[in-house]
């Protein structure tokens, strides 16, 4: 085999050489023709080529030779290679902007757009394919400047574009359109210029002003009803059925780019696209695009993600199509770009967000392993893809009650994400756990003997709000039904004092998680209660504060629920929360928990009645005491008011609390009346009290509790 | 959950045996010939599809010897179509370089949008390399040109390495990655450039007639389940075969 | 509609096993684990402590439809479980007894039971979640339940052509030792939107934007994945003696000479 080989000889030059070459202005036309006509060949396709010469300053020398062959305009001495030279440099410069932003901001920089734009009105149509080749290419760059539709000579121009009979010509019209078309404004000014009815009409050119007017007609229609609706109506005729019909044809970026076109429809129109049929054709068509080998494949389960996200009914009709085990099939396959990794899992992800059904189905297949495995993967964004998908897994009850994902192979590579360097597979990883640690099978101690705790008390203090609302989140879930043992080591791990600043963030979605995680911190069993008198009572005081000064209406049910749970201990408990509640005895000031039952939000209200109903109990012997001072803060007039609240649990809790309270709501309004009279008569020494104790007892009511304010009862009891 | 009050009772199959009347309906030749020749197809239909395939496989004389004898027009310019036939030919021929400058003539956008058929026909040019013996200018070709390639993408990468084996092996024609000298390996690359400019020009990358016969077969296995009658077997001569009772 | 059931409280209680010998029966614990007004859907474990048989106490996971008029009428319409099962089930309850006029017409779906003080439901046990099937314990059948707002307690009863009829299951909230209320509570996540996505017309290379960081380097062409140690192994007779002549001429090592420095990724000068 291998001889000794003989020094390449036609190797290709050294770069150097070659721009050169190009450079000199000694090099004859012909030999700088050729020396274009090298560096193309060398450069396309080949990104680092194209790094390197960028390197040498390539771009602005052909720029250069470009500019000076226009200016000549086949005047010059080198007539018969002037066009050549005009058409490799613009293809050299179409080559540097493709795909590579460096090249574009080089190019742009060298200032070759306006030199390009001149070559479209060039007599030669090779120079004119050339011109708008690289002008497209410039275009698909988000470096490009912006192109402003609001100016009548440039919208002109751009309708010159799309009628022009070159195809590379009307694509650059739709790039343009597709890069600079980004507001509602702008989508209007197009939709009145006629720009839908000439793009519809180039649906039916070839496969190049095909794609480009399914791209453009994409991005003049989204998210805007008012031009879907123009879009829809009978003058655009067929345009629906035109879009309808290329779902099907025989190229598969055509059908994607049509497929986007129909859901971008359907996403912001609702009232569009519902029929059944046209559904699954969509269903359908997108999974067979999966199997396109190349970026068609890999975009595909994007666009298939957008279509479901969110819709039930779309991931009904999806989940009947077989879509779960068509996806799955596609992962066993195995070894996929990243890409299609990525938009497989988010589509998953996106099916299995609302049916068990799709839950249910991914769990029996064997692409959960894969799912495991790739926890590990190496490109970020797989893992986090990963992470969502297991995250909307996991939100089925059902299978958490089974203890399906609570084992190591889940927990271990989870954990390990919350180490990881990149923060969005940090909160997708904390997603997913947030959701397997509800786990109700009494497993919740694998979770800490990963370490998972520690890690996620290290999270909760990050800088990040993100991160620690998510890892708040997380220890909330953990701690929810947990045994006392792991209550306690989380505790230990957390600490008072970090659990005080969490319920004290400056984050109002972070306190309300730390509120919700004291509120499972102290339910359970009575001795829990405790935790939240640690370090003095700093927390409860915390807390106490959170409800005095906070405005968010979740903060502060969870806050109730959290007193809620306290009051639900022993004597003393009751009296620290009467404390919290009532924070300056005998002040006048209005107390927050009025605020709270007239609140118009039904949730706060049922919290708050619910913590009055602990706190009424009949059965403990100081209830009296304070349900006095509930009645002379004017909480029990607010209950009566309360037992005909429209929320019908919070309606039966006020009752519940007032029946406690001895206050009968039939007799209520009597004794006022009786009350008052009877205070006329002792005023009047018409009677001595001892009537109105018989009276207060004919009502059966304890009459020292009954006295609806003060001052009454201080002449009542007070002499 | 309850007792179980009889366990017996709880599940009972009742498997249903169903006799399966398996006839199948018997179609004569003559009464199989009579319908065929009851489906009429337009000449110019006939046309258009040879053509079709004359033109999408790049026949271009006989594709002009065509047009001038039955007047159908094909659907794309014939020049382009000799563009076309010479890179094909300049692959077939494992001369690489040349088909690659040739590609970057006819539109420079089809090689650096589609990095697949790029490394394809760079992964050529080092077959042809080491074809030739150049193992200096082998290595330093994959080096230079391929390996940044197999970095950008996992599979070219894989399929580098089977490249590069080739080096490792005195006998090359007999190695275990031996097939990729083999000619089919370049007619392959080849016909992948093919599809590759047929499609820029917006033209079907293959021939439809092809098509026709995978569906006239496809069509025939459905029918089989439900009768018999005279089957096409040899697709080169078309011949019906009496139905086998 | 909200309920305290969302509260996702414990119950205890008991369930009569049969209906002859009034003494035998189970103490049974209940714990609700999610609920879904929209699709009237709650879910939950059961957990029968004295079971004869048993060793241990027997958790079965359940599922349950609330009977809100709009996703389940108090027709089953399934589990072997008729229309006059379903009324005679229904009208052990005395909270049921002024609806039962209408239901008997359609089923009750034209009520509105949404501020009803008592809340119907049937619960279906779906696995045993400590035990096997084997546990000599059926879970074919379901419950007809009704839990009391006002109150809390829970009332049901198991139904079962193959059991005994009307095993009757009575709950109540449990309160571990408090004197009040105690309840705890989970939020499951869901996903966040999404920036929307968008295809390009022209088919671009990938990796348009330049890597944020050094590509690992998994698998390096050459040498030492799996499939090149299957040839190794195979053809490294013929195969050393062409490696040392390349190595000969170049005096180089293959990867070295290829540019691939191992675990480093590439190194590719120009």
């Amino acid at each position: 085999m291998p001889t000794s080989a003989p020094p390449p000889s036609n190797y290709p030059t050294r770069s150097e050489d070659l721009i050169g070459r190009i450079n000199s202005v000694h090099t004859p036309y012909e030999a700088k023709l050729k020396a274009l006509r090298e560096l193309k060949n060398q450069i396309i396709g080949n990104r680092t080529k194209k790094l390197a010469f960028l390197k040498l300053g390539a771009v602005p020398s052909v720029i250069s030779i470009l500019s000076s062959a226009v200016a000549e305009n086949g005047g010059g001495s080198n007539l018969e290679f002037n066009e050549p030279v005009i058409i490799q440099s613009a293809a050299v410069i179409g080559s540097f902007a493709c795909g590579l932003d460096a090249g574009v901001k080089a190019v742009l920089d060298a200032g070759a757009f306006p030199l390009l734009f001149g070559l479209i009105s060039h007599p030669n149509e090779k120079v004119v394919d050339a011109g708008a080749r690289s002008l497209k290419m410039i275009y698909q760059s988000k470096l490009a400047p912006k192109y402003d539709f609001l100016l009548e000579e440039n919208m002109d121009f751009l309708l010159s574009l799309l009628n022009s009979k070159n195809e590379n010509v009307t694509g650059l019209g739709g790039s343009i359109i597709t890069h600079s078309c980004n507001t509602s404004m702008e989508q209007e000014k197009l939709s009145e210029a006629g720009v839908i009815k000439m793009l519809i009409s180039l649906l039916g050119g070839s496969l190049i002003q095909r794609d480009a007017s399914l791209e453009s007609l994409g991005a003049i229609i989204k998210e805007n009803p008012g031009v879907i609706s123009k879009f829809m109506r009978p003058e655009n005729g067929r345009a629906l059925n035109v879009v309808t019909e290329l779902i099907k044809d025989r190229y598969p970026r055509t059908r994607l780019l049509a497929c986007m076109c129909l859901i971008l429809i359907r996403n912001t129109s609702t009232c569009y696209l519902q029929d059944a049929g046209i559904k699954t054709k969509l269903i359908l068509i997108l999974l067979e695009l999966i199997d396109d080998p190349g970026q068609v494949g890999d975009e595909a389960p994007f666009a298939l993600s957008s279509l479901i996200a969110e819709k039930e009914d779309m991931q009904k009709i999806a989940f009947d199509s077989n879509i779960v085990d068509k996806l799955c099939n596609h992962l066993e396959k195995g070894s996929f770009q990243a890409k299609r990794l990525q938009g497989i899992f988010l589509a998953l992800a996106d099916l299995c967000s609302k049916l068990e059904c799709c839950r249910d189905r991914f769990l029996s297949l064997k692409a959960f392993n894969i799912l495991t495995d790739v926890l590990t993967h190496d490109s970020p964004e797989v893992r986090a893809a990963a992470c969502i998908c297991l995250k909307n897994i996991s939100r089925s009850v059902k299978n958490l009650s089974a203890g399906h994902f609570m084992n190591e192979a889940v927990i271990i590579p989870l954990v390990q994400l919350l180490h990881d360097t990149c923060t969005s597979v940090q909160i997708a990883a904390l997603g997913a756990i947030s959701n397997i640690v509800v786990d109700f099978t009494a497993h919740k101690s694998k979770f800490i003997h990963c370490g998972g705790v520690k890690q996620l008390v290290q999270l909760a203090k990050s800088m990040d709000s993100t991160i620690r609302v998510n890892a708040v989140w997380a220890l909330k879930n953990l701690m929810f039904l947990v045994n006392s043992t792991c209550k306690e080591e989380i505790f230990l791990e957390l600490s008072p004092s970090m659990l005080i600043s969490l319920v004290c963030d400056p984050e109002t979605s972070v306190q309300e998680q730390a509120l919700a995680l004291v509120r499972n911190l102290i339910d359970g069993s009575i001795d829990s209660v405790e935790y939240v008198f640690a370090e003095d009572g700093l927390l409860l005081n915390a807390i106490g504060r959170q409800l005095q000064s906070a405005s968010k209406v979740e903060v502060l049910i969870q806050g109730m629920y959290v007193l809620s749970n306290v009051a639900s201990g022993n004597e003393f408990h009751k009296e620290a929360v009467m404390n919290q509640l009532f924070p300056q005895a005998g002040s006048d000031t209005q107390t927050i928990l009025i605020k709270f039952l007239q609140s118009t939000d039904s949730r706060l209200r049922t919290a708050s009645v619910w913590a009055l109903v602990n706190l009424t109990l009949t059965n403990s012997p100081d209830a009296n005491a304070r349900v006095m001072k509930l009645q002379s803060a004017g909480i029990v007039c607010q209950l009566k008011n309360m037992v005909n609240d429209p929320c019908q649990d919070v309606k039966l809790r006020a009752r519940m609390a007032l029946g406690q309270s001895g206050e009968h709501i039939r007799t209520w309004d009597a004794f006022i009346k009786v009350s008052i009279f009877s205070l006329l008569l002792v005023e009047m020494e018409i009677v001595k009290f001892a009537f109105i104790f018989s009276v207060s007892s004919m009502y059966q009511f304890p009459f020292f509790v009954s006295c609806p304010v003060p001052w009454l009862q201080h002449v009542v009891v007070g002499d | 959950m309850s007792y179980l009050l009889n366990q017996l009772n709880a599940i009972r199959h009742l498997a249903e045996i169903e006799a399966m009347a398996t006839s199948k309906k018997v179609i004569t030749r003559e009464e199989w010939e009579k319908r065929l020749n009851d489906v009429k197809v337009r000449k110019e239909d006939m046309n258009k599809l040879v053509m079709n395939f004359l033109v999408t496989e790049g026949y271009v004389e006989a594709a002009e010897k065509f047009r001038l004898e039955s007047g159908t027009e094909p659907d794309i310019d014939l020049a382009t179509i000799t563009d076309r036939m010479a890179v094909k030919k300049a692959v077939q021929c494992g001369n690489l370089e040349d088909a690659i400058e040739k590609v970057n003539d006819l539109n420079p956008e089809i090689l650096d949008t589609n990095p697949q058929l790029f490394f394809h026909l760079q992964q050529q040019r080092l077959i042809e390399l080491i074809r030739n013996g150049k193992v200096e200018e082998a290595l330093e070709f994959a080096q230079e040109e391929l390996a940044p390639r197999g970095e950008e993408n996992q599979s070219f990468l894989e399929e580098l390495e089977r490249t590069v084996a080739l080096l490792a092996f005195e006998d090359v024609t007999n190695c275990p990655v031996g097939e990729l000298l083999d000619i089919s390996q370049r007619l392959k690359t080849a016909s992948e450039v093919n599809a590759a400019i047929l499609t820029s020009q917006s033209h079907e990358k293959d021939p439809k007639l092809p098509s026709l016969l995978k569906m006239l077969i496809w069509a025939q296995n459905q029918l089989d389940e439900k009768a018999a009658y005279p089957r096409i077997n040899d697709l080169s001569t078309g011949a019906l075969e009496d139905p086998a009772v | 509609m909200f309920s305290s059931i969302s509260l996702l409280q414990g119950f205890s209680g008991t369930q009569n096993v049969s209906s002859q010998q009034k003494d035998e029966a189970w103490r049974v614990n209940v714990q609700i684990q999610g609920i879904d007004h929209y699709h009237g859907y709650l879910c939950g474990t059961m957990e029968a402590l004295n079971v004869p048989m048993a060793d241990t106490p027997v958790v079965t996971f359940w599922e349950g439809e609330i009977v809100d008029t709009k996703n389940y009428t108090f027709f089953t319409g399934k589990w072997g479980a008729t229309t006059e099962d379903d009324i005679k089930h229904w009208t052990k309850f005395p909270s049921f007894s002024p609806l039962l006029s209408q239901v008997k017409v359609d089923g009750g779906k034209t009520l509105d039971l949404s501020n009803y003080p008592h809340i119907f439901m049937r619960w279906k046990e779906q696995y045993f979640v400590n035990v096997g099937t084997d546990c000599g314990l059926t879970i074919a059948g379901f419950y007809y339940v009704c839990f009391s707002c006002s109150d809390g307690s829970i009332n049901g009863f198991y139904y079962d052509p193959n059991s005994s009829p009307f095993q009757k299951l009575k709950l109540k909230s449990t309160n571990d030792g408090r004197s009040g209320f105690s309840f705890s509570s989970y939020e499951l996540q869901k996903t966040q939107k999404r920036a929307s996505f968008k295809i390009q017309a022209a088919k671009l290379p990938a990796g348009m934007e330049l890597p944020k960081q050094q590509p690992k380097f998994n698998a390096p062409f050459l040498g030492f994945t799996k499939t090149a140690e299957i040839w190794n192994s195979r053809a490294c007779m013929i195969g050393l003696i062409g490696t040392f002549i390349v190595e000969l001429i170049l005096n180089k090592g293959i990867l070295q000479i290829i540019g691939v420095d191992v675990g480093k990724g590439l190194d590719i000068p120009l």
